[in-house]
């Protein structure tokens, strides 16, 4: 876990259900902190899936029933997917928050950003596709 | 990723066991008196999410319960139904005797009062112990103020916070639980930083139940946070020295607490 994580040649592992993994949400509000503090709970929408570079980390995310994923942020622009990388995440969850990560509350901003580093964790952003289907086709197309 | 472990026992104030990678390989819940075996994959609809300010949690806990309604039991967070015995909770807390945090919690308002177990585990130096007392010690005032409840507790475990606020947290190899962050070192520290705010957390929270210049230090974590954005918490212990404890001392002067308590006091009984 200590070497530096590259993007051309490391993977990003992602914990989830065995038959697959969850699609993002279509519209759904961008807000960052919102996202990584899972404010909205179980079922929630969100137009993020979380990564980690930690495949340990992705294990413990998995439980014991589910499985992890591996998937290479360097090809996810040619799916139209945004990669948030951990340097930018922690550039936005300062202070206030910055950008998609400006939230009311300074402390849930800090704890949001403990949360990314403990995890390691990258954002894939489908905020830029139309329609919901072309989400599920860009998360079929980028998790192995 | 799911997140949905933050919405688990795993990262709720009933179990003083465990706090982010800090902690045992179980849990205990003080509500249902079970170990939690598996507490990422179980919840209640008594949960309360330790890791964030009261109004927050507050908001997390009543959708939570919509989704949760049984408050009786434990269950299994992605099923809604009774969590599996023996595999996800356990009656038998004997283990838990051979830990001394584990000890503490298996007897949480059992064999004393809730406020007398609190003031043991104030007393530790052990981390470990003192994240249990601070989770239970928001439980603690959350229900004696929906209650309706005496105001003397309070006022005790913000003197005791108080007093230990500045104070440099010192973990041991064996706090840990699981490998988080990109070194050991840095965990570490995250860890120290978590600890360091879960007190200014409950001096928050008690300054939400609270009338008066108390009511000031309702944002004080917010504040911290602001001030120590990398979360470091050499950085953030010395905001708490310089202006942190000025402002507790401004809100709650220690001749204030000393005439507030000794009324009390003198009520025998009562602590």
């Amino acid at each position: 876990m200590t070497k530096a994580w590259k993007i051309n040649k490391d993977p990003l592992f992602r914990g989830d259900v065995a038959h697959g993994v969850r699609s993002a949400t279509h519209g759904a509000d961008r807000s960052i902190v919102r996202h990584i503090l899972y404010l909205d709970g179980q079922g929630r929408d969100t137009p993020y899936l979380s990564c980690t570079e930690s495949k340990e980390t992705a294990t413990r995310f998995a439980n014991k029933s589910g499985k992890v994923y591996e998937t290479y942020a360097k090809e996810w622009l040619s799916s139209g997917v945004k990669h948030r990388s951990r340097k930018e995440l922690f550039l936005l969850l300062k202070g206030g928050g910055k950008g998609d990560a400006k939230w009311h509350d300074a402390f849930e901003v800090a704890i949001a950003r403990k949360y990314v580093e403990e995890h390691m964790e990258h954002l894939c952003d489908f905020t830029d596709q139309a329609t919901q289907a072309d989400i599920d086709v860009a998360v079929g197309k980028i998790f192995l | 990723m799911i997140s949905q472990r933050l919405g688990s026992c795993e990262n709720c104030w009933f179990n003083p066991l465990q706090n982010g990678s800090v902690g045992l390989t179980i849990g205990f819940c003080v509500e249902h008196r079970v170990v939690l075996r598996d507490s990422s994959t179980t919840t209640c609809g008594k949960h309360f999410r330790k890791d964030l300010p009261l109004p927050t949690s507050e908001k997390f806990a009543r959708s939570h319960r919509a989704r949760y309604p049984d408050t009786t039991v434990v269950l299994d967070l992605e099923t809604g139904k009774k969590a599996e015995d023996h595999v996800q909770t356990s009656t038998e807390t004997k283990l838990l005797s051979t830990d001394p945090v584990g000890d503490l919690a298996k007897d949480y308002g059992y064999q004393d009062t809730k406020i007398a177990s609190l003031a043991v585990l104030r007393k530790g130096v052990d981390p470990r112990m003192e994240f249990a007392g601070l989770n239970l010690s928001r439980s603690y005032v959350y229900r004696c103020k929906a209650r309706g409840g005496s105001w003397t507790s309070g006022l005790n475990i913000f003197w005791w916070i108080k007093r230990s606020l500045a104070s440099t947290p010192q973990f041991v190899a064996s706090d840990f639980r699981y490998a988080a962050a990109s070194s050991l070192d840095r965990q570490e520290d995250l860890a120290k930083w978590s600890l360091i705010m879960a007190r200014l957390l409950v001096v928050s929270d008690i300054a939400r139940h609270a009338e008066g210049a108390l009511r000031d230090l309702e944002q004080i974590a917010q504040e911290a946070a602001s001030a120590s954005d990398n979360l470091v918490s050499r950085k953030l212990l010395a905001w708490i020295r310089s202006i942190g404890i000025p402002k507790m001392e401004k809100a709650m002067p220690e001749a204030r607490y000393r005439e507030l308590m000794q009324p009390l006091l003198e009520q025998p009984g009562d602590i």
